[in-house]
């Protein structure tokens, strides 16, 4: 059994990397430096206000932001709002329908939060600014060999409508004070809960978090863990048939027997630090550790990746066509990428989502920021963090949240 | 026989009256007179129990020889009558007086005495008709029959002729002290008409002075 | 003096003819607004909305909202909350009327105390409310932690509280919030009910006092809240912002489903938006109308009571009277823990279950919060000032242009005005934002602002209606004899007369906009946030902190308004000491 997973989990990696050599890498120009007419952006830029959708849900992140866009302010006199989404979806609804309705200009959304599925559609639709990744100076400090998932959003190339922002991989974290040995794997989650009842839950989809959750069991459930790199196709149903046999197994072991579900990683957390659940998990490897920091759990949690890795990303920014203010957005995205803000978000004191960029591409002052940065007694080592996973292709998302909305949704 | 012993209220202190006493025999009417102000409705409410916040009385009241100030408002049995009728707007006439019927014993039966009531006044079939499309001088007679039927034990009248006509004045004032002559009446009034009507005793409510009795 | 009087008599009827023209273009103002939601949530409903693509009516709608899975689960629990909820609220509201105010003056001691807590439950934002609300009745939440200080409670039940399938635990939190709401309407129409005779009466013809005030006071108290009764049943069966704290999650309620519905990246999924949000209207109708048959059939029911001549409550009447008391008790007490938890979490350094009280007290989180707080408060007060100007200038032309109506005309304005109440909000919110879609706006401040001042400017007419007619109308007379103009005449001595009553219903619309949140999201087109909806939104955060932050902001801005209101109040009724 052990062996079979090694073996998928090698060709999963292995084809993960055969997609990023190829031809995405087209687009991406090597050149020296920025394209000429920065200078023109910043001017341009001054005095625009930027609408930035992000989700809402986590103070940290918020605080974050706040504090970006106040340094933004400072340095290039441009204001930016952030909106506050309860779910993604909400903005890529909005630009569907103003582009619908033929608003193509003064749109009011100017920045947006994004990755996955919600990348795909809007890009598929045309609807995204750009190319313009190449157009941003910080963008030269971001290697896509070493970290393929800066282009690739879900197997999606990103062409160059998205500048990534930070990477994000799947980590779950326990309670060493209730949890003696975590399971580290779905079989041994299954036999954990069955003598933890109502210890563990995951966020109900369409919430990422929660489809992530989907997707790692899927990895870890079905026979061909490749066929989910390539688009979902008429045997959708066959490829997710153990998926839900076990998911049917699982639920009534789950946190009000699968009655009801936390609405996002930071509910999901929530439950943790009211003592309403043992383990939890997020896409931020320092997630724990900035919420000990702050206070939110107890400094008993640690981290724990299944042995079979977990699934990684990178999320981005990405501009609409319509934004009323597209070279704000895009000086702002540039600063987000700065290795100061990039050093600063890392800080499991405050957020802890790791870098984009290359430490290889940094220079002695842009490395420092990095070095001494704290990393947090719940964050686990790079060692432990492993390669990431693949995300399975972006159609897969549709097909999970569907199915599993209609299975276990009243 | 319904006594008032050395009954005075007051008003942050002040006594609005002089102590008032009187003895009110079944029959002979008591007529208490007074300005507006003096009192008089403030004498009625005390002694019914509903004296409102801010005022205070003082005295005993008796009827047939026991207190009555120990008993909560709804148990003193003193049926009162307004100037207004004050009949229950969501309820017909019939309903009217079923509520001031005592309980029991079956429909029919309440029915029956409630026709018969309407008959006595004048009022013959009234019983399913909405107070409001009354004339004022026929809901002057439900709210009689109505405190009639309670079976009170004494009855106390807060001018309750002064809001009629002249004319059904006379002929209210007459159906009322022939409707009661085995109880106790108390009327308060500011119209001598009244007083002469009564028949019984009168007192005048003065402040701070010993009260007066006419006649 | 006569011939001045005929001089108006003459000049009002000149002018009557106009200003009933200009009353009934106020009257249409909420009737546009609903009118043209409910028609264009009518035609997407039925497939025709060509910005959208939809070019021919069809029935596609109704099969694809009929296949979306937990529809009937969504329903269930929507009526459920709302059928559930009503009736106790409006039991509790009455036996607190028959217990503390029955002839609508509040003595002091208890009853005013009590009164008091209901004025604080009244005047707290429903946001905020529902999020202390939940935190209290959680299984880790402040009641277990009270009882884990008597009680060996290691870890907290599993038990589905709140956000329960059947939507029990959102029938709680609408229990606490409308038994003021209806409380207090209870006491308004009291004054004009000439109570105390009534029950002296009763006393007098031998009724114990509760049970007189429940034949002869009740049966015309209710006639008289009808209104706000089937407004808080609306109200019940809309409720987004409970709904995502209290009520069930997969599947929500309607209301809710409806907003995550329109908000959905897949265009196609606005048509069936819309069929549901025309299902939710045709449901608020059937219950109001539901509603109106029970209470047909209890008053036949109940009838006979009033004549038996019955004078004391059964035993098990007086039982069920003790059980009631208790229980509205009960829902003050909660309802101020409730309110109380929230400023309690915003000075929390840390309060982890099962501690029962926090680790008092600092300052951080209003520290951290402060930055991103500014601009919601300041949104949202710009919002509630514009508004409030603008409702209760719309309430003043209303009731000036109304005094030469007949009364039947009155009563419908008067209805036409609820009418934001009673419709279904979400359907025609969402029918507006689809107008202004297709003309290509996508929402911003001015919708936001006009749709909460729909929805203020009933409270504000309401409030203002019972001080404005009873102002003595000699006042005026004197002033026009004296040769001032009618526009004087209302600047100079009405308004300024009426300036208590002004104060109190200028505060009331404040806290209507600041309390709103279904309008803000659905015509905000995003741009617009405010204390409402970032409570709302920050509320699966998982920092309690920030949430009691941001829910004590708005409801100490409330509570502020309100402390204005009777301050001014009452310097203008004793100019002379100011």
């Amino acid at each position: 059994m052990m062996g079979t997973r090694n073996w998928s989990r090698r060709s999963l990696l292995a084809a993960g990397a055969a997609m990023a050599a190829m031809p995405a890498f087209a687009h991406i120009s090597l050149a020296a430096g920025p394209q000429p007419d920065w200078a023109g952006t910043l001017a341009k830029a001054r005095g625009q206000v930027v609408h930035f959708n992000a989700w809402g849900g986590d103070q940290r992140i918020n605080d974050y932001i706040a504090w970006a866009a106040g340094e933004i302010e400072g340095r290039a006199g441009i204001a930016v709002r952030h909106v506050k989404l309860a779910n993604t979806a909400e903005a890529v609804s909005r630009i569907v329908a103003e582009k619908a309705a033929g608003q193509v200009a003064g749109g009011s959304v100017d920045l947006v939060w994004i990755n996955g599925e919600n990348f795909a559609a809007l890009k598929s639709q045309g609807l995204l600014f750009g190319p313009f990744v190449d157009l941003l100076p910080n963008f030269q400090k971001v290697d896509p060999v070493e970290k393929p998932t800066t282009i690739l959003d879900f197997t999606v190339p990103t062409e160059g409508y998205e500048s990534p922002w930070g990477m994000a991989q799947l980590v779950f974290f326990y309670d060493t004070a209730h949890v003696a040995e975590p399971p580290r794997s779905m079989a041994a989650l299954k036999t954990w809960a069955t003598a933890h009842p109502g210890r563990f839950t995951y966020p109900a989809p369409p919430d990422f978090l929660g489809t992530t959750f989907l997707k790692q069991a899927l990895y870890e459930t079905t026979s061909d863990p490749t066929r989910l790199l390539r688009p979902a196709g008429d045997d959708a149903t066959m490829v997710t048939e153990p998926l839900w046999s076990y998911l049917d197994g699982l639920h009534p072991l789950l946190w009000r027997r699968g009655a009801a579900f936390p609405k996002s990683s930071a509910d999901m957390r929530q439950l943790a630090s009211d003592g309403e659940a043992d383990i939890y998990f997020a896409f931020n490897p320092g997630d724990a550790s900035s919420a000990i920091a702050q206070k939110l759990l107890p400094e008993t949690m640690r981290p724990f990746v299944p042995n079979a890795g977990s699934i990684g990303n990178t999320h981005f920014v990405a501009i609409p066509f319509n934004s009323s203010a597209a070279e704000g957005a895009m000086v702002f995205a540039d600063f987000l990428l700065s290795p100061e803000a990039q050093a600063r978000k890392e800080n499991a004191d405050l957020w802890g989502d790791p870098t984009v960029l290359s430490i290889a591409r940094l220079n002695a002052a842009e490395r420092k920021l990095f070095d001494d940065l704290p990393r947090g007694i719940a964050t686990p080592t790079p060692a432990e963090l492993g390669r990431p996973l693949p995300e399975p292709h972006a159609s897969w998302v549709t097909v999970l949240e569907r199915a599993w909305l209609k299975r276990y949704s009243a | 026989m319904l006594e008032l012993r050395d009954v005075a209220i007051r008003r942050q202190g002040e006594t609005l009256f002089a102590p008032l006493s009187c003895q009110v025999r079944p029959g002979r009417p008591v007529t208490i007179m007074g300005p507006s102000g003096a009192g008089k409705s403030s004498l009625l409410a005390w002694l019914t129990g509903v004296l409102p916040a801010g005022l205070a009385g003082e005295g005993d009241v008796l009827l047939d020889g026991v207190s009555v100030l120990s008993l909560p408002a709804h148990r003193r049995r003193l049926g009162i009558l307004f100037q207004d009728d004050l009949l229950f707007p969501h309820m017909s006439v019939g309903e009217n007086l079923a509520f001031g019927l005592p309980p029991g014993p079956d429909r029919n039966t309440r029915r029956g005495r409630i026709d018969q009531a309407l008959a006595d006044v004048e009022l013959p079939g009234f019983a399913n008709r909405d107070p409001m499309t009354l004339s004022g001088g026929e809901r002057a007679r439900v709210a009689l029959l109505r405190v009639l039927l309670s079976e009170p034990r004494a009855l106390l009248l807060d001018e309750p002729f002064s809001k009629l006509d002249l004319t059904l004045r006379d002929r209210f004032r007459s159906l009322v002290f022939q409707s009661a002559p085995h109880l106790p009446v108390l009327l308060v009034s500011h119209d001598p008409q009244d007083s002469v009507a009564a028949g019984g005793d009168v007192l005048e409510l003065r402040p701070n002075e010993r009260h007066t009795r006419i006649r | 003096m006569a011939e001045a009087l005929q001089r108006l008599d003459a000049h009002r009827l000149a002018g009557s003819g106009r200003s009933q023209i200009a009353w009934l273009a106020l009257v249409a103002v909420p009737a546009l607004a609903i009118f043209s939601g409910l028609v264009f949530v009518l035609l997407p409903a039925f497939g025709y909305f060509p910005a959208l693509g939809g070019t021919s009516l069809s029935l596609q709608p109704w099969r694809d909202l009929i296949a979306y899975p937990g529809l009937a689960s969504a329903a269930r629990a929507t009526v459920i909350s709302a059928f559930v909820a009503m009736p106790i609220a409006l039991g509790l509201a009455m036996l607190m009327l028959a217990w503390i105010a029955p002839s609508s003056t509040v003595r002091t001691g208890f009853p005013l105390i009590a009164a008091r807590f209901l004025s604080w439950l009244l005047a707290t934002p429903h946001a905020a409310f529902a999020l202390g609300l939940a935190f209290l009745v959680a299984p880790s939440g402040w009641l277990v932690r009270i009882a884990a200080l008597v009680l060996p409670v290691d870890t907290p039940p599993d038990l589905l509280i709140p956000r329960d399938p059947w939507g029990l635990s959102l029938a709680a939190g609408l229990v606490l919030k409308e038994m003021p709401f209806l409380f207090f309407a209870g006491l308004t129409a009291l004054s004009q009910l000439d109570a105390p005779r009534m029950l002296s009466l009763g006393a007098g013809l031998g009724y114990q006092p509760g049970l007189a005030w429940f034949k002869l006071i009740a049966p015309r108290l209710y006639a008289l809240i009808r209104l706000p009764v089937y407004a808080a049943l609306a109200y019940a069966l809309s409720a987004v912002d409970m709904a995502l704290v209290l009520g069930p999650a997969t599947p929500p309620t309607l209301a809710v489903l409806a907003v995550d519905l329109t908000h959905d990246p897949d265009l196609a999924r606005r048509f069936p938006a819309a069929a549901l949000a025309l299902l939710h209207l045709l449901l608020t109708l059937s219950a109001l109308g539901t509603w109106r048959v029970l209470e047909i059939v209890i008053a036949r029911a109940l009838r006979p009571m009033l004549a038996d001549g019955v004078r004391a409550p059964a035993p098990a009447v007086r039982w069920s009277m003790h059980v009631g008391r208790a229980l509205a008790l009960a829902s003050i007490v909660l309802g101020a823990l409730a309110i109380l938890s929230l400023p309690l979490w915003s000075l929390a350094a840390v309060w982890r279950f099962p501690d029962a009280v926090p680790d008092c007290c600092s300052l951080a989180a209003w520290r951290r919060a402060l930055p991103e707080l500014w601009l919601p408060l300041r949104d949202s007060l710009t919002i509630a000032f514009t508004v409030t100007l603008l409702a209760l200038i719309g309430a003043v032309a209303w009731l000036q242009l109304e005094r030469d109506l007949s009364h039947r005309m009155r009563q419908g304005g008067r209805a036409v005005a609820m009418l934001p109440l009673i419709v279904s909000d979400v359907a025609f919110l969402m029918g507006v934002q689809i107008l202004l879609l297709g003309l290509g706006f996508g929402g911003g401040w001015l919708p936001t602002a006009l749709s909460h001042a729909l929805f203020a400017f009933p409270y504000v007419l309401l409030a203002l209606a019972d001080p404005w007619n009873r102002l003595d109308p000699r006042y005026e007379r004197s002033a026009l004899c004296l040769g001032a103009s009618p526009w004087r005449v209302l600047l100079r001595v009405r308004l300024p007369l009426l300036m208590p009553a002004l104060a109190f219903a200028a505060a009331l619309g404040c806290a209507v906009s600041l309390s709103l949140y279904l309008p803000t999201v659905l015509m905000g087109g995003g741009r617009i946030a405010t204390l409402a909806t970032e409570a709302i939104a920050l509320s699966s955060g998982g920092d309690r902190r920030i949430v009691g932050v941001y829910g004590t902001t708005q409801a100490l801005v409330i509570w502020t308004g309100f402390f204005v209101a009777y301050w001014v109040g009452r310097r203008a009724a004793r100019p002379a000491l100011a």
